[in-house]
């Protein structure tokens, strides 16, 4: 949902700040402004972190008069300043000096919630000569008062002094400064939140988190979708090379391709329903990292927005281009193993006189790479488009994303033909079938959303979206063990595993929220009811083909069509009582129908008489889930909250082991969270929360069909601690450690192929590390403000993620990874140039491990069937250097 | 099913890791965690199990169809590889087995002393059902069964017997080497040999587990061997066998019954086995019934016995 | 000087804890609590080869050495059906009726025979026997009283009677217990050197106890039946006729078998035109020169296998499926 245009609350009253000494201290005293009340959340208003003061204008120190300069400022959602306008004029030097010294200023940003915002401010200067300078001010940092995306009117709260960060001695400058002027003849300030932004969801969870670009920024990233491991408790691996989704993993989740996380790019939902390479296949690599603005991880289901494959929680990427950063730009990049990259983006500030929406963008790049190793070279494309357009109560959002990439696989290896030199680290069998592993994807996607604002704070969002996908893989993980089950005696082909998905996806969202109702002073409540649905078409197929003669097709495994339907509703109730607590009662419903036309069901061509029936089973079921979602939080101190939240998600099934007429066929998700948020402003904030998971029913990787198959019920106890801090105006760092006890509460179900599976209720679920850690470092600093006439600055990154050892199934462990990258650039102007350096120590490490039963030499007489460790190798050390130009 | 608790603090090798694992040590946040993370459930645990093999002693001749006696004196089987699944039914049922042993020996089925041939290697849990070829395995990548090393030290064949027997005073040597394997009409890349289902085959394998010994005795399968078609006496008969053997004498006879020449095999020290004349011994090859006898008794006779050494 | 505006929150949350109470009783009133059940009939369902026959042909479902054979009574003793959830099969809910079926008159293929009523709704595993024939069992109409009493009198759990037909047919039963009496060979002679009969048509008839666990079953890959609540579904337990005929013992996949006829004439021993009990009984495998090397009987479910009497009754172990095809793993001997 969005808001018209850029829309602005004033008459303010308060003082903007108290910059200057003798402001006058806030009633109470207390350090930080309560948080605005409104619909949608607290929202608390800019801080300043550090301030330049103006200098006086050479020039103008002759006549030696005060002048005052207001100017109106955008504070970006990360705390920098964006585009500054005069709105009152001392006269061109006077404005320019203002100007200058206003762009250097930093803020800790208006949040809603703990969700940064834009917000414009209106800050005056108050220009002394010499002999009239102010004192200094004590305490910068103010808490501006903000309003909020429903356009109420908002008290403001007494101005406050905040924390004291780079206090700037104005007595001490030389030539004479002037402070920006406050107290009470400082003119009123008008804090406006830019409205472009569609509205938010809370982040409500004690582990809910949005990372800002600062943080995003801060680590060097091969590719877009690595801004996901800056979240607390993710990690991400490629184990299948750049055509396939990655390997997610989230505190206590190994969500393989993202059958445990609901994602959403720019309001798209990313996960694919019942998918052949997996339940909730996400696939993230049309990400781009430039134009990921923040990242919304909500952790647990407690939202009744979160809807299918909401089960270790939910990722929301939102896309745009800071005001800072917005222009034209052309980014080559070349590296490691023949990789190049080259992209592009242009994010115009104003279009025919009318100011951008950071949210307005266009981005396209292409990738080629040899791969770090034998059968890893590939290519990708990927384009992004989004613009925020209309004026008024209602504008609209359109985003598209087009993406598509096709790249060899080297699969896995033995662990065992590793050691002893069969094969080796990062290499591929030298079988055609091991050779022919390939992924290709197609992606398209497109959306169209309007959001509303009402004059009462009611708000409201519509939205509707398409999208087109297309997956093919060759890949062979268990060697040559496979018979065909449709020609006579042909086995031994290789298992080179086709497998096809194609869907085409129709899909709405709606919600509105009502305006508070406010019984009582200190009660306020609003109603939200929402929709969202879609309807996929789904296309699938799986066959063993032979690589050696032409991908000869030599089995057919799954042929089937499904159409599957899912309407979600939800009810939301928000109620505010004082200030200090904020209380969420929702409930969501999900009504799933599935379609399936499975052309090989009863297919049993080596037995039955082929004039006896024809193959075929199709069928249709229908299933309802529902479950509450609930979060409370208090704001037991000024800086610090607790939290509590209790929710029941949902998986959707894989719909083709549906039964027709089957009513239950959701993995069901119990999730409770409790914790506490410490803020203190920009030196740290910190959340503490633990939490626990129960699953009805999981999935796990069966390598035997390159697919998921179902487990028994799981439950996950883990907590997380997650902090930021930016200690000094030019370092950023965040620091996130996971803790999960993922147990195994009961084995698989007995099959005839597995009569006794291979796990003990009680035993650590595999593939889940235990532990979780990420830490990212940044560090920006201008070194020469006029360097030929451009300013100078420079910059360092560090990201390390840690994954401790992690259990296989039958007894065994994948070691730890542990993993540097870092980087390094400079800015001049408009040219960027950037050199990053990832896996530093050049750990040799397994993308994923597993543990299977395989047969990777075929000319060996005997065929092993006990399981075996194979790995997918990480990628080594590797670098890549990035020319940057802004035009 | 037992489950498995290991608690190993590594990090990995690198240099990195070392130098972690001393922040760690100043972190106790990070030290927990590393700790709590280092203990790790998998529910099974990697064992290898000796394996041995022994034979039994026979006691005097193994009595055969219609009484004949033999004298075994040599009784050797290619045994291996051997496979322990899961299930109480193996063979395409066992894509995944606990614990296998993937060579094959040469059994003195007339040596009792155990003899340990290797280890099987896998993971603990319980094991139902067993399956094993007898030197020659079929693979799904190879049309036809290959013969593992120790069967071709028995000339490709899975089983040779050589024993004695007596006919009309006279010793015959009576030798057999019988090949068991999946043929063109059966199926691919399965072992050959499988538990029944209403055999009792259970354990709960554990760590320490002391051995699983196989135990053979061949006099059951040789006493399914019928010897009396080639070697009791004939006579010519009208409209019979072209030649017929009446003890050591091979006789050539004529359509209408009548013997047209006796040759006694016993001057040349040869024997006269029916349908092959004199010949030095009688050899059960393929085209005899008694080496469908040897093969489906080796296929679905008398099993070993599959014994657990207790745990020490 | 207490700060009062630092005890609020503590304040508020006392004169909260009805609205704490409140999100408590909210999250637990989703529909996660619901015991929805629903009811399952078991169908017993008969190959069709059963009903319709085994044709001759060299397709992979015909018998490839030239024979048709038909049933005129396949009866045969199914149930109980047990039920189990989880993965610990910590739950098990059992039909446990006997039905005597001749599942030769199942023209309509099958017939309800067991009922499961306020199942939990969710997917059951599926497990059935055929266990031997005691009197506590329910004789169908489709069964005769004298053939019911005599699989209860012996404790058989199939009684087949068939008959096996081919235009140029022979019986070459072994030599050394051939009893032909006046029968005059056909002047052939098999690969084992046994006179042949002329014998276009051969009848069997055997009973024979085969009691036998199947289960966990699944098809397609997929375990069990689902129960929807406030429906009944069925699921079939199926029982094959064409292992009779198997080269072999197939796990899982029936793909890699042949069947085969010939052995089965070679039995009648008295060339009566009919093969008993008896004359199986009296047959060593290793005595049919048929059972060479297209056989494989390494997986008999009964071992040792002294006597082709234990061989039929070895396939007969086998012959419980799922759903048509599906697949269902042998547990030990039914009680």
């Amino acid at each position: 949902m969005v808001i018209g245009g850029v829309w602005s609350v004033v008459g303010f009253t308060a003082a903007v700040a108290p910059l200057t000494a003798d402001a006058a201290p806030p009633e109470g005293g207390e350090a930080s402004a309560p948080p605005l009340e409104t619909s949608e959340g607290a929202v608390r208003p800019p801080m300043v972190r550090s301030q330049v003061p103006a200098v006086y204008p050479p020039r103008a120190l002759s006549t030696g008069r005060s002048v005052t300069v207001e100017l109106v400022v955008t504070v970006l959602a990360d705390g920098r300043v964006g585009p500054v306008e005069v709105a009152r004029s001392g006269g061109e030097d006077f404005d320019e000096a203002a100007m200058e010294a206003m762009r250097q200023w930093t803020f800790v940003p208006a949040r809603r919630g703990e969700q940064p915002i834009a917000s414009k401010i209106r800050v005056p200067f108050v220009f002394a000569p010499p002999a009239e300078s102010v004192p200094a001010p004590t305490d910068t940092a103010a808490r501006f008062p903000a309003g909020s995306e429903e356009g109420e009117r908002i008290t403001p709260p007494p101005t406050t002094p905040g924390q004291t960060p780079d206090a700037v001695d104005s007595t001490e400058a030389s030539p004479p400064v002037a402070s920006a002027a406050t107290g009470d003849e400082a003119a009123p300030l008008e804090v406006v939140v830019q409205g472009e932004r569609a509205l938010r969801d809370d982040l409500r969870g004690a582990g809910d988190v949005a990372v800002t670009r600062d943080i995003l920024a801060a680590a060097p990233r091969q590719e877009g979708a690595e801004v996901l491991r800056t979240a607390p408790g993710v990690y991400i691996g490629r184990a299948e090379g750049p055509a396939v989704a990655h390997n997610y993993n989230l505190r206590g989740f190994d969500a393989e391709h993202g059958q445990d996380i609901e994602f959403r790019v720019a309001g798209l939902p990313i996960n694919l329903p019942s998918h052949i390479h997996g339940q909730g296949y996400a696939d993230l690599s049309f990400l781009l990292a430039d134009v990921v603005q923040t990242l919304r991880v909500r952790e647990g289901v407690y939202d009744p927005r979160q809807g299918d494959f909401a089960v270790a929680g939910s990722i929301d990427v939102d896309l745009g281009v800071a005001a800072a950063d917005r222009g034209v730009a052309v980014r080559s990049s070349y590296g490691a193993f023949n990789t190049f990259r080259q992209s592009a983006r242009w994010a115009p500030r104003e279009i025919g006189g009318r100011e951008m929406s950071e949210e307005t963008f266009g981005a396209v790049q292409v990738m080629r790479t040899d791969g770090f190793g034998e059968n890893r070279s590939g290519h990708s494309a990927s384009a992004l488009l989004q613009h925020r357009f209309g004026e008024g109560r209602t504008t609209y959002r359109a985003v598209a994303l087009l993406h598509t990439a096709r790249a060899d696989l080297a699969g896995v290896v033995r662990r065992d033909d590793v050691d002893d030199g069969t094969v080796c680290f990062t290499c591929v069998y030298p079988y055609a079938t091991a050779r022919a592993q390939v992924a290709l994807s197609q992606r398209f996607m497109s959306g169209l959303f309007a959001d509303f604002k009402g004059e009462k704070g009611s708000n409201g969002q519509f939205g509707l979206w398409v999208g087109l996908d297309t997956f093919r893989i060759q890949q062979n993980f268990t060697g040559f063990i496979e018979a065909s089950r449709t020609l006579e005696r042909t086995a031994g082909r290789g298992d080179l595993i086709e497998q096809q998905n194609k869907t085409t996806s129709v899909g709405l969202t709606g919600r509105y929220r009502t305006a508070p109702f406010r019984p009582a002073p200190w009660f306020r409540s609003t109603l939200e009811l929402g929709t969202d649905g879609r309807i996929d078409l789904i296309g699938q197929r799986q066959s063993l083909l032979d690589a050696s003669v032409r991908n000869q097709t030599w089995d057919e495994r799954i042929d089937a069509d499904i159409r599957g339907v899912d309407v979600g509703m939800w009810l939301d109730v928000a109620t505010r009582m004082t200030r200090y607590v904020d209380a969420r009662v929702g409930v969501r419903a999900d009504v799933l129908s599935y379609e399936i036309d499975d052309r090989l069901g009863n297919f049993a061509p080596l037995s039955r008489p082929d004039d006896s029936f024809l193959p075929g089973f199709r069928r249709s079921a229908l299933g309802i889930v529902a479950g509450p979602r609930t979060s409370l939080e208090v704001h037991a101190l000024p800086w610090m909250s607790v939290l509590a939240a209790y929710g029941e998600g949902y998986r959707s099934p894989q719909a083709r082991v549906l039964e027709d007429g089957e009513r239950a066929p959701y993995t069901k998700v119990r999730s409770a969270d409790g914790g506490l948020k410490f803020d203190w402003g920009a030196p740290l904030s910190l959340n503490a929360s633990a939490y626990y998971t129960r699953l009805s029913d999981d999935v796990a990787f069966d390598a035997g069909e390159g697919r998921l198959e179902r487990t028994g019920a799981t439950r996950r106890l883990g907590a997380t601690v997650h902090a930021v801090s930016r200690p000094t105006k030019w370092l950023v760092a965040s620091a996130s450690m996971t803790y999960v006890k993922a147990t195994l509460l009961e084995p698989p179900p007995a099959t005839a192929d597995e009569p006794l599976p291979p796990f003990a209720a009680g035993q650590d679920l595999p593939f889940v590390p235990p532990l979780v850690v990420r830490a990212d470092l940044g560090a920006r600093h201008q070194f020469l403000r006029d360097a030929g006439g451009q300013p100078l600055s420079g910059r360092l990154g560090v990201g390390y993620s840690l994954l401790s050892k992690r259990p296989l199934p039958f007894d065994e462990r994948s070691p730890a990874v542990s993993l540097l990258d870092a980087s390094a650039g400079l800015t001049w102007g408009p040219i960027d140039l950037a050199f990053e350096v990832f896996n530093v120590l050049n750990t040799a490490y397994a993308a994923m491990e597993y543990s299977f039963a395989s047969d990777w030499d075929p000319e060996d007489a005997v065929r092993p069937r006990t399981p075996a460790r194979h790995i997918s190798a990480g990628a080594p050390f590797s670098w890549m250097l990035s020319l940057e130009v802004k035009l | 099913m037992s489950s498995r608790r290991r608690c190993v603090y590594t990090l990995g090798t690198t240099r990195l890791a070392r130098d972690l694992r001393r922040v760690a040590k100043g972190s106790s946040l990070v030290w927990f965690g590393l700790m709590l993370a280092g203990c790790l459930d998998t529910g099974q645990a990697r064992v290898q199990v000796p394996l041995s093999v022994a034979g039994t002693e026979l006691v005097g001749d193994v009595v055969t169809k219609g009484d004949v006696p033999l004298t075994v004196e040599r009784a050797d089987l290619a045994f291996g590889p051997l496979v322990l699944c899961p299930g109480n039914t193996a063979g395409e049922l066992c894509e995944t087995a606990r614990l296998e042993w993937l060579d094959a020996v040469v059994v003195d089925t007339l040596d009792v002393t155990p003899r340990q041939v290797g280890l099987l290697e896998g993971v603990t849990g319980q094991v139902r059902s067993w399956m094993y070829d007898l030197g020659i395995t079929s693979q799904l990548t190879e049309e036809s069964p290959v013969p593992l090393p120790a069967a071709e030290d028995l000339g490709d064949a899975s089983f040779v017997l050589e024993a004695r027997t007596s006919v009309a005073g006279q010793e015959v040597p009576v030798r057999a080497f019988v090949a068991v394997q999946q043929t063109e009409d059966t199926e691919l890349g399965v072992p050959v040999i499988r538990k029944s289902a209403s055999e009792l085959f259970d354990r709960d394998v554990q760590e320490g587990e002391a051995g699983l010994r196989v135990t053979f005795d061949p006099s059951p399968w040789i006493a399914r061997l019928d010897l009396r078609p080639l070697l009791d006496p004939g006579s010519c008969a009208p409209g019979g066998p072209p030649t017929v053997c009446d003890g050591p004498l091979n006789q050539e006879c004529a359509e209408d019954g009548t013997v047209v020449v006796a040759v006694d095999c016993s001057v040349e020290g040869q024997v006269c086995v029916q349908g092959r004349g004199c010949v030095d011994a009688l050899i059960l090859d393929s085209s005899t019934s008694g080496y469908d006898a040897l093969r489906l008794a080796l296929l679905a006779g008398e099993r070993p016995v599959f014994s657990w050494s207790p745990a020490p | 000087m207490i700060n009062q505006q630092k005890l609020l929150p503590l304040a508020l949350f006392h004169r909260n804890r009805s609205l704490a109470v409140a999100l408590v009783v909210a999250s637990g009133t989703g529909c996660s609590g619901s015991t929805a059940t629903g009811d399952l009939d078991v169908l017993l369902e008969s190959e069709d080869v059963i009903v319709e026959g085994l044709v001759a042909g060299s397709e992979g479902e015909n018998i490839q050495d030239g024979w048709d054979v038909s049933f005129s009574r396949y009866i045969a003793a199914v149930g109980p059906v047990h039920l189990t959830q989880g993965g610990d099969a910590s739950t098990e809910v059992e039909a446990e009726e006997t039905h005597v079926v001749d599942l030769s008159k199942l023209t309509a293929g099958t017939l309800s025979l067991w009922s499961f009523a306020d199942l939990e709704e969710g997917r059951w595993d599926f497990n059935y026997e055929t266990p031997v024939t005691t009197s506590s069992a329910n004789r169908d109409a489709s069964v005769s009283e004298e053939d019911f009493d005599a699989m209860v009198a012996a404790g058989w759990t199939y009684l087949i009677d068939g008959t096996m037909t081919r235009a140029d047919g022979v019986s070459c039963p072994p030599a050394a217990l051939a009893t032909p009496g006046d029968a005059t060979p056909t002047g052939e002679t098999n690969a084992g050197g046994d006179d042949c009969y002329t014998a276009p048509s051969i009848n069997f008839v055997f009973g024979a106890a085969a009691g036998t666990e199947f289960g966990p079953c699944e098809i397609d890959e997929v375990p069990g039946i689902v129960v929807v609540s406030g429906d009944t579904k069925t699921a079939a337990a199926t029982i094959h006729g064409d292992h009779l005929f198997f080269n072999g013992f197939p796990e899982g996949n029936e793909g890699g078998i042949s069947r085969l006829a010939q052995w089965l004439a070679d039995c009648d021993l008295n060339l009566d035109g009919t093969v008993t009990a008896d004359e199986l009984t009296a047959i060593a495998p290793e005595q049919l020169s048929e059972i060479d090397e297209r056989f494989q009987l390494g997986g008999s479910p009964i071992s040792p296998l002294t006597n082709m009497y234990e061989y039929l009754r070895a396939q007969m172990k086998t012959q419980g499926h799922f759903q048509g095809e599906g697949e269902c793993a042998l547990d030990v001997e039914a009680h």
